[in-house]
């Protein structure tokens, strides 16, 4: 069994392909470097990621595949598949001998579950533009600076801006299925160009952080929640408030809601939290 | 000290100490019977230094427990309202609390709310206090506090009141994205029984209004446009998708960042207005206005009909259709024709409704195509586009090989998605049954409709009557209209890629 093994980035997955086709072979599978297990009859080769390589498939996919194709490889990397490596390998292969024809043969079983994913990833996308909830900082000491925290001092703390209101702080935290907050950064970044702010995904650990429109990512393990300022949870009760007010009794429809709304998602979101419902 | 004066005193009191979340449950429950709560309809980057922009998809940020999505503070200025429409919680002669926002303190909140991602921006509309202009111009105070003193750049869609002067109305225009006066009822008839304090001419001369100014404002824009690019001076500065940061992003291990956010990538963003000087647009969303279902005796066909007058004659974006429910006895509202007066009759009626909306607006359907004076109304048990098909049974089965895309979409269980996939994947080779499977078709209401490969779908037979029970006893095992409500707001709002 020949196993290629890489960076896990993006730019070491498209190595893989570039290694595949100037050696002229085909990997069972494609693997991160780190907790590989050895088996016997395993070929290992590790690719290494060379920027000429990765930006020659690049520019390859671009031209022969299209920028579609492109956006959906970079948001299928993204998903928590453990297969998702040999999907866009496979999917890149059939692209790069077919071309856009065999793109469009969506029921292709090289195709197809790249399409998939791509849905399943763009959905999660979608949930979390719509469910991410900020709460407001404390403004005077920044929670990063303090030693029970040690852990995030890696993090750079967006510096308080005077012109950004008075340097507070919005945090937010997620727990998307897929790794999907680089997909979203830019939509938070923009518009919350005003309000430095830091979200951070507690199931891949790991955490944007913004200001005044830019914006980085950083691996953060086990963050801990900041203290929210005090006018926050006046502003969550508010809103707490209004989600009940809205609410139609007579159409009233359940299996709806968490339809939209899985239940997996709840515990961030202060319009469902039970303690709030006690209050209330 | 007299007893009248004691009184007023106390409720002076009263009013001052109810506090912000009282007031917000209360104007927020007044206006939860309003059905349009979408954000859609215009995209407008963001721009530095100001908070928010606004996405054309539309954006839903939480979904209560009736399952209709909420993406703006839907509330009214003031409940407070001297007209007495039945089928209204806020009409004067019901006795319930009253609340009114301060236009600073209304802005602070949406604010608040924004910078949390709870909203997508505001829903506002009000009762008449006092009279149309001085209810709309304290809703006008709101919102350019919000729009001007603080810049906000998120969506508004405003109502305007009936009986509002035109000066007033334009004011609200430039000010909103979307904007729009309620029909209320389908006929003028049902309008003059249930809202006598509102008149046909009062509700069309601003709809008229405002589509000549949407019209005039665009024409504007585009010659202002094509003098800014004559002078080919591009100062529009985008941000959020700069690549200054691709190295760090490339440090931390990621390089996915490429990938444009859902709505900051679209190439027709539309800059906010005045930081660039561009001139003031006029409600760039469009209008749009609702109807009430249910509460007068107008049949689906006259509905549609009203509906398809509102789409030609004032570009209305969208129709909303608000499935009556009771508030109060007024015995002036009269339920169904036909006697069936229980709630979720009409909750199905409205979403068949919709449904046929969506096939006037997008499937290029004909209004007599669905209904006639005749048949004057929708099918509980059947979707519209089922209706149709079974009605012309003739041009039925069409193959999925060959047949053209605007076939394709008017086969039930095909939609415009399903018409792209299929045309999409019929290029590399034909499709059998197990193919569309594979493209995730649904088959339930399509098989019955289709062949593949010249082949009917094998174990059912092309026959009105067993296509007519086919299809409605799947329709009756959902058991609700709540499943097959899914499609309408839903669709809209969940728009992905
Ligand atoms: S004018 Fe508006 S708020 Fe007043 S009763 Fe009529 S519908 Fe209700």
């Amino acid at each position: 069994m020949l196993i290629y093994t890489y960076d896990n980035t993006l730019e070491g997955l498209l190595c893989c392909i570039f290694d595949a086709y100037t050696r002229n072979e085909q990997p069972d599978n494609i693997a991160c470097e780190q907790g590989l297990q050895y088996q016997l009859e395993q070929v290992l080769h590790p690719v290494v990621t060379v920027e000429e390589h990765w930006s020659r498939v690049r520019k390859g996919i671009h031209k022969k595949m299209g920028r579609l194709a492109w956006q959906k490889i970079c948001a299928c990397y993204c998903a928590s598949t453990t297969d998702k490596e040999m999907l866009i390998y496979r999917y890149l292969r059939q692209g790069f001998s077919r071309g856009r024809v065999a793109l469009d043969d969506i029921s292709h079983p090289d195709i197809l579950p790249i399409e998939e994913l791509y849905r399943s990833v763009g959905m999660e996308q979608q949930r979390m533009i719509m469910f991410v909830r900020f709460a407001k900082v404390a403004t005077t000491k920044s929670p990063y600076s303090e030693p029970a925290h040690s852990k995030l001092s890696t993090i750079p703390v967006p510096s308080s801006d005077p012109k950004s209101n008075s340097g507070e702080i919005y945090y937010a935290t997620i727990n998307p299925k897929h790794n999907v907050l680089p997909l979203v950064m830019d939509h938070f970044a923009a518009r919350f160009n005003i309000q430095a702010f830091i979200i951070y995904d507690e199931v891949h650990q790991i955490a944007g952080i913004s200001e005044s429109g830019q914006w980085m990512l950083s691996q953060v393990e086990d963050a801990q929640p900041p203290e929210v300022s005090l006018d926050n949870e006046e502003y969550q009760d508010l809103w707490k408030a209004f989600y009940d007010a809205i609410c139609i009794p007579e159409r009233i429809n359940e299996k709806r809601r968490q339809q939209f709304m899985p239940k997996r998602l709840w515990k961030h979101l202060p319009e469902m939290h039970p303690s709030r419902d006690a209050k209330t | 000290m007299t007893n009248a004066c004691l009184t007023v005193n106390i409720c002076l009191y009263i009013i001052e100490s109810m506090n912000i979340e009282q007031k917000l449950e209360i104007l927020t429950g007044a206006a939860k019977y309003d059905a349009a709560c979408t954000s859609s309809g215009v995209n407008r980057s963001a721009l530095p230094g100001q908070l928010g922009n606004a996405c054309s998809a539309g954006i839903c940020h939480s979904f209560s427990a009736d399952g209709r999505c909420i993406a703006l503070l839907k509330v009214l200025m003031s409940n407070d309202c001297k007209y007495n429409c039945a089928y209204c919680t806020n009409r004067v002669s019901k006795d319930q609390s009253r609340a009114s926002f301060e236009p600073r303190e209304l802005a602070d909140l949406v604010i608040e709310f924004y910078r949390r991602n709870y909203i997508e921006g505001l829903f506002l509309s009000s009762g008449v206090s006092g009279d149309p202009d001085y209810a709309t111009a304290r809703m006008i105070a709101a919102l350019s506090i919000l729009r001007n003193d603080y810049g906000f750049n998120g969506y508004i869609h405003a109502k305007g009141i009936p009986g509002a002067s035109p000066e007033i109305i334009s004011q609200l225009g430039y000010l909103v994205d979307r904007l729009s006066i309620n029909i209320e009822m389908p006929s003028s008839a049902s309008l003059q029984k249930l809202a006598p304090d509102k008149n046909p001419s009062a509700i069309f001369a601003p709809m008229g209004q405002i589509r000549d100014s949407i019209g005039e404002s665009r024409q504007y824009l585009l010659e202002w446009k094509g003098r800014r690019e004559s002078r080919n001076n591009d100062s529009g500065r985008r941000i959020g998708k700069s690549d200054d940061l691709s190295a760090l992003r490339l440090a931390a291990g990621c390089s996915t960042c490429e990938v444009r956010g859902t709505c900051t990538g679209l190439d027709d963003c539309m800059p906010a207005q005045r930081k660039l000087g561009r001139p003031a647009r006029f409600a760039p969303a469009g209008q749009a206005t609702q109807m009430i279902i249910g509460a007068s005796p107008d049949s689906d066909y006259d509905i549609l009909r009203t509906s398809v007058n509102l789409y030609d004659k004032f570009n209305m974006k969208r129709v909303f259709y608000s499935a009556y429910v009771p508030v109060g006895d007024s015995s002036l509202i009269q339920y169904e024709p036909n006697g069936q007066s229980n709630g979720s009759v009409q909750l199905v009626r409205e979403h068949r409704l919709y449904q046929s909306d969506w096939l006037l607006r997008f499937y290029n359907f004909e209004l007599d195509e669905l209904l006639s004076p005749d048949m004057p109304h929708l099918d509980p048990l059947l979707d519209p586009k089922c209706l149709w098909a079974l009605r012309n049974l003739d041009r039925f089965p069409i193959e999925v090989n060959r047949a053209p895309i605007e076939e394709l979409v008017r086969v039930p269980g095909i939609g415009p998605t399903g018409a792209q996939k299929i045309v999409r994947a019929r290029r590399s080779g034909a499709l059998d049954f197990s193919a569309l499977a594979a493209l995730r078709i649904v088959l339930k209401r399509a098989q019955w409709f289709i062949t593949a490969k010249g082949k009917y779908r094998e174990g059912l037979k092309f026959e009105h009557q067993a296509i007519y029970q086919g299809l409605t006893s799947e329709e009756a095992r959902k058991r609700s209209f709540q499943q097959a409500r899914k499609l309408e707001e839903a669709s809209r709002q969940l728009v992905l890629f």
